[in-house]
């Protein structure tokens, strides 16, 4: 028997066509909530491949990985994610931060920071970590924003900032005050060498103790050396101090921004850079057991030493 | 005589914590006589060095043959997310005294410090719990927080954020804690 449709029937069934069509619609204009895992795994990986890269590569490969996997969320994604994914969107952004250097990284944490916040979701490890990518990039107002919220953030000491031209290189040295670190311009144009250092590092440890005790080098590193933290995330005034009374008479000093100090591309710890005239002249990376005097010697007679 | 103090009190420190949590079904709050508390102030490293050498796991062997053995039947690490252990894994490195770093970012984001205690105890790193940022939520978490954090920042100087290189250097690395000693042991 032939199947007839009443006038009825095909007003019933464009209506419900209708409703099927626009409710699809909407279902596909929603993205389904997005697992960042696998794409935190990729750029782990990506990390952790990078070991081996030069400082220069290695930030570029991480960036790229970041940029590639979480840098084209939305604001509007971002407000759809799960809270899981959000954080590890957080999570993810902190690691090209110290890599980079780069602001853009901590404004992308801040992003993720500020909606997890909105939904009551920061613990103590989102105000430590957004504080400390603040400080590595030199956002010292926004860092201590943070700090003076939470106490479990971190801490910034007093910090005096005396005129530096634009793009010289300048470090923190601790100043009169017991917490107290003072901004001053670096002289790189008489010869000097610069050890890029920390006192947390055993091999920058052993390194200060061999040349203090070596009598060819003490004296001459008592004169000319300068002890320069990396760009860190922490300011610690008095973990400074400590090493400069352990290991006097070789001052230590934050450095300020890295990319100001001319020829310096690696800041492992500790790495020699010996300076004349301006320029790096010769490079020392590393202190073995045995330590790197003969490197050292030739780097003194590159600067006239 | 400060030796045998410590010897015994991290022998006796497990037993007292796996007996106060036994008790602590029946009777809260679990609760560590602090008179158990040996003088870390001054015996930081020491400590490690014993923890690591009380600890199972010193070496990836050690380690395969925990996997093989106790993953999914009661491991710490069944604590951590599948996606997240797989990160934590990957992260260890050894020398021939035990750990020498770990990746901590997963260890932060999922476990409580109980958690992370029992973890991280594998490896007998779990004087390093002072300088990461954990959930807690138990007074046995606080307790364990407390004993490891006062007196522990003098001595101890794990680097944090930084890796040991090969060309005997300390190099930034995002989420990894470079622990103490490694200096001596990279050559």
């Amino acid at each position: 028997m032939p199947m007839t449709v009443t006038r009825h029937g095909w007003i019933l069934a464009l209506a419900f066509g209708g409703a099927f069509l626009a409710l699809g619609g909407a279902f596909a204009s929603t993205p389904a909530p997005r697992d960042l895992q696998a794409d935190y795994d990729a750029l782990v990986a990506v990390q952790t491949r990078a070991i081996d890269r030069s400082e220069a590569e290695r930030g570029a490969m991480i960036a790229a990985s970041y940029r590639e996997r979480f840098g084209t969320l939305t604001a509007a994604e971002l407000d759809a994610l799960p809270d899981a994914s959000l954080d590890l969107r957080f999570r993810a952004a902190e690691i090209p931060v110290g890599y980079t250097l780069d602001p853009y990284y901590a404004e992308q944490m801040s992003a993720a920071y500020e909606r997890l916040a909105a939904r009551s979701r920061i613990e103590p490890r989102h105000r430590r970590s957004m504080f400390e990518a603040w400080v590595m990039v030199r956002r010292f107002d926004a860092a201590r924003r943070i700090a003076d919220a939470a106490a479990d953030a971190g801490h910034l000491p007093l910090l005096h900032e005396t005129p530096v031209p634009s793009g010289a290189p300048a470090l923190w040295a601790p100043g009169e005050g017991t917490d107290t670190l003072t901004r001053r311009p670096a002289d790189l144009t008489q010869p000097r060498i610069v050890v890029v250092s920390h006192p947390l590092c055993g091999f920058s440890q052993n390194a200060a103790r061999q040349i203090a005790a070596d009598p060819e080098l003490g004296p001459r590193f008592a004169q000319r050396s300068l002890w320069l933290l990396p760009q860190t995330a922490t300011l610690d005034v008095e973990q400074v101090r400590a090493w400069q009374s352990a290991h006097a008479p070789y001052p230590m000093a934050y450095v300020d921004v890295q990319r100001n100090w001319p020829g310096m591309d690696e800041w492992g710890t500790p790495t020699f850079y010996f300076f004349k005239g301006g320029r790096v002249v010769h490079k020392v990376v590393g202190w073995p057991a045995a330590g790197r005097k003969a490197e050292l010697l030739e780097g003194l007679a590159r600067i006239g030493d | 005589m400060k030796f045998h103090l410590i010897l015994a009190a991290l022998v006796a420190f497990p037993i007292a914590c796996q007996a106060a949590d036994l008790h602590s079904r029946e009777q809260p709050p679990a609760y560590i006589d602090a008179s158990m508390q040996p003088a870390f102030d001054t015996e930081v490293q020491r400590r490690r060095d014993i923890e690591q050498f009380l600890a199972p796991i010193k070496s990836a062997s050690d380690l395969q043959a925990h996997l093989a053995n106790r993953l999914g039947r009661g491991s710490p690490l069944d604590a951590l997310s599948p996606h997240a252990r797989e990160r934590f894994l990957a992260s260890l490195s050894f020398n021939a005294r035990g750990l020498t770093g770990y990746r901590y970012d997963d260890v932060e984001a999922e476990l409580s410090v109980s958690q992370a205690f029992e973890l991280l105890g594998l490896f007998g790193v779990q004087d390093t719990l002072r300088i990461l940022h954990l959930r807690q939520t138990t007074d046995r978490d606080a307790q364990l927080l407390g004993l490891y954090v006062n007196g522990g920042e003098h001595v101890a100087a794990d680097h944090y954020n930084y890796r040991c290189a090969s060309r005997a250097s300390c190099e930034f690395s995002r989420n990894f804690i470079c622990m103490t000693g490694c200096a001596a042991y990279i050559e």
